[in-house]
């Protein structure tokens, strides 16, 4: 076992040595998975659903790893997995309508409050039903840039978009949260 | 931060976490549970393949049989023995007249390495099977 932590482009290379595989991805994990888990949970909410994504990143990343050519940073890749698990999972849930992100009336600050994983103040609940009211993209962007103060480049790698259009778009859903925060504060 | 998102300046980082835990030992546990998934995940494809494969293995199976029949029993009877590598004694009048018609038959005997060949079929009587030796010279000297 190695103690050491290796650079990204170490783990890859060591998950392509033969019989080495396992214990590379193995440190990819335990290097990642708090960082992948909690963009994750920022998206889907729920820990049952954050564990569920993060799962099958998780064996998305083992099943291609070799094939990663690494033209991307690992983690910038490792990201876009995780996103797309998480948006589809999302997506997979509104349409056997258990309930809508984008729905005015919807329930998500109850199921929030209800949540035995969610123990966050008053603000905190708040601010995620603001987050929940963006569409579905938007808020990918605001989690990556608030939360995780990722670089607007970074961001464009993840979500292949321009960054221009990030920026607009953060400044976009800060301004809606903004908005909806100063209405419900007390 | 800019001043328009004070509130969300204010709030920014109290917590990394947002708010949000996680049970116990789970983030101890998720890589053992990750990997356990992905043996399950690889177990059953592998059998799928070989599901998906069973009957072409089969059908591959039956024609590698047919070939194998097909090109050694041919050898096992002597059917397809080359006449220069049989023995003189396994020739017969029959066995040629079965494998070459008129003409080949005469160019084969009239071939110098063949002499042999003729000169048994006349002279030894259990080659000709019960073909006069009449017979034999009208068959190969028209």
């Amino acid at each position: 076992m190695i103690d050491q932590e290796l650079s990204d482009l170490e783990l890859v290379e060591l998950f392509n040595t033969k019989g080495r595989q396992q214990e590379a991805f193995r440190l990819i994990m335990s290097k990642y998975k708090e960082r992948l888990y909690w963009h994750i949970r920022k998206i889907v909410l729920s820990h049952d659903d954050a564990d569920d994504a993060l799962q099958n990143s998780f064996i998305k990343i083992w099943q291609n790893l070799s094939s990663f050519q690494g033209n991307s940073a690992l983690f910038t890749w490792l990201y876009r997995i995780a996103t797309n698990e998480a948006l589809t999972l999302l997506k997979k849930k509104k349409r056997v309508n258990l309930y809508s992100i984008n729905d005015e009336d919807n329930s998500y600050g109850e199921n929030l409050k209800s949540d035995p994983y969610f123990d966050g103040n008053d603000l905190q609940l708040k601010l995620q039903q603001a987050i929940g009211k963006l569409p579905d993209k938007q808020r990918v962007i605001f989690n990556l840039k608030y939360f995780e103060e990722l670089k607007y480049s970074e961001i464009s790698e993840i979500l292949d978009t321009s960054v221009g259009s990030l920026k607009a778009s953060y400044h976009h859903a800060a301004k809606k949260i903004e908005s909806f925060l100063k209405a419900n504060i007390e | 931060m800019k001043e328009d998102f004070k509130i969300l300046g204010d709030i920014k980082k109290q917590n990394n976490s947002a708010g949000f835990k996680v049970p116990d030992n789970y983030f101890e546990s998720i890589e053992d549970k990750v990997m356990g998934a992905i043996e399950a995940e690889e177990k059953p494809l592998a059998k799928k393949v070989v599901m998906v494969l069973k009957p072409w293995l089969a059908l591959a199976a039956v024609f590698t049989l047919i070939a194998l029949v097909y090109h050694t029993v041919p050898y096992i009877i002597d059917v397809n023995k080359p006449i220069a590598q049989a023995s003189y004694n396994n020739i017969s009048l029959d066995f040629l007249s079965t494998r070459y018609d008129e003409s080949e038959l005469i160019d084969f005997i009239l071939e110098d390495d063949n002499e042999g060949i003729y000169e048994s079929l006349k002279t030894d009587p259990e080659l000709l099977e019960g073909i006069s030796l009449e017979d034999v010279e009208d068959l190969v000297i028209f």
